[in-house]
């Protein structure tokens, strides 16, 4: 049996849908299944399928956790599955990104305050996708100095600035690397640049961040 | 030799439609080359016939002179937000004679629906121009529907509209309404 998770639905044939699946042996890839075994969102299964002509059709599935979300929670999940969606490779194992998927999921339903898994599940995902931040390099190798400015080149990585008003203090930049978290600043960098390498990284814009009114 | 680039380019097109693979939009290629020309035609022109009505969403053909295909209930106070085109009947049939908004599908990022995609902004404008007493969404109890309806709730709340919507699970009240009437 496989561990798995459904990241999209999609009508197939009358009774079939077609699955995206992330899983915990096989990363992201495609399954069919009937109308009666459908799996939901938000749910982690246990399941087993068998390859078939067009793509494997899932033959056992059962439920072994369910995550409830309510309200911000919704969207931020939404916003965790469509990063999947755009990011994971074919059918490539990431037992790392597998993991904190469900960590996330769980703090979602225990209704935690979201940003801090948002920021932790996009580091582990850049990582794992090859697009892994360094917080103590710039673009060129060099260590971040405190008290130079950088900027943030979503392709290349820190760009050191000379304008002082553009970027971000080098001292902010060593500081998140160490684990800092009591600075709101430091939180807001953080989503600014994540974002700024996930759009960059994507061809075009995620649907979820329209979500956030 | 490769098959023709228009055969190769119907194939893609037809493989992009919902619940077709790369096997079944080859048997479809197949399929609708075999088929009398003027069928298609006739479709793909009454498709292009149809446009959303500028109040309710829903599918009519625009007439000289009517501004709006659900001139009826004009100064009606419910109004009723449904999914599909088809829903609109189901709750005409239960006697219902308020608005309708049609969504036109549900939110889901990971199909790449999001507000812009349902032009959801466009429910605030029609409340803004026409208040309702009540709103009635009517959807259903996956997880798209849930987040449609939060984020409906919200756009509402964020417009500063004096009003809250019910929500109605379809899955389990084909039909029914929000409200006994
Ligand atoms: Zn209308």
């Amino acid at each position: 049996m496989k561990q798995l998770v459904v990241l999209r639905r999609q009508p197939w044939r009358e009774n079939d849908w077609l699955l995206d699946v992330f899983s915990a042996t096989t990363g992201r890839q495609s399954v069919v299944c009937s109308s009666r075994l459908m799996p939901d969102y938000y749910r982690l299964y246990a399941a087993d399928w068998r390859d078939e002509q067009d793509w494997p059709r899932l033959t056992v599935l059962q439920q072994t956790e369910h995550w409830p979300l309510l309200n911000e929670h919704w969207i931020c999940a939404a916003y965790v599955n469509e990063l999947l969606l755009r990011f994971l490779p074919d059918r490539e194992p990431l037992p790392l990104l597998w993991q904190q998927y469900q960590h996330t999921l769980h703090a979602f339903a225990e209704q935690h305050y979201p940003a801090p898994w948002l920021r932790l599940f996009e580091t582990v995902l850049l990582q794992q996708v090859g697009y892994g931040i360094s917080w103590q390099q710039d673009a060129l190798g060099l260590p971040i100095v405190p008290n130079a400015r950088y900027a943030m080149d979503g392709q290349q990585g820190w760009q050191r600035v000379q304008d002082q008003t553009s970027g971000y203090l080098g001292e902010w930049i060593l500081a998140w690397a160490k684990g800092n978290s009591r600075r709101p600043e430091l939180w807001r960098m953080a989503r600014d640049v994540l974002r700024t390498v996930i759009d960059a990284r994507l061809d075009r814009p995620l649907v979820s961040r329209d979500f956030l009114i | 030799m490769s098959s023709a680039r228009e055969y190769q380019a119907l194939v893609r097109a037809l493989d992009q439609l919902p619940g077709i693979g790369p096997q079944a939009a080859l048997r479809c290629a197949r399929w609708l080359l075999q088929q009398p020309q003027n069928s298609l035609l006739e479709a793909l022109q009454a498709a292009q016939r149809l446009q959303q009505c500028p109040r309710c969403r829903r599918y009519w053909q625009p007439q000289p002179q009517v501004e709006f295909c659900c001139n009826s209930d004009l100064g009606h106070a419910d109004l009723l937000v449904v999914v599909y085109d088809d829903d609109v009947e189901a709750y005409r049939q239960q006697g219902y004679r308020g608005r309708f908004f049609i969504l036109h599908g549900l939110l889901s990022p990971m199909q790449g629906i999001g507000p812009k995609q349902l032009r959801l902004s466009e429910l605030v404008t029609v409340l803004q121009r026409e208040p309702v007493a009540r709103i009635g969404l009517c959807l259903p109890s996956d997880v798209e529907a849930q987040t449609t309806a939060y984020y409906i709730r919200q756009l509402i709340q964020r417009a500063e509209l004096p009003i809250q919507p019910d929500v109605m699970d379809v899955d389990t009240t084909a039909g029914e309404l929000p409200w006994p009437i």
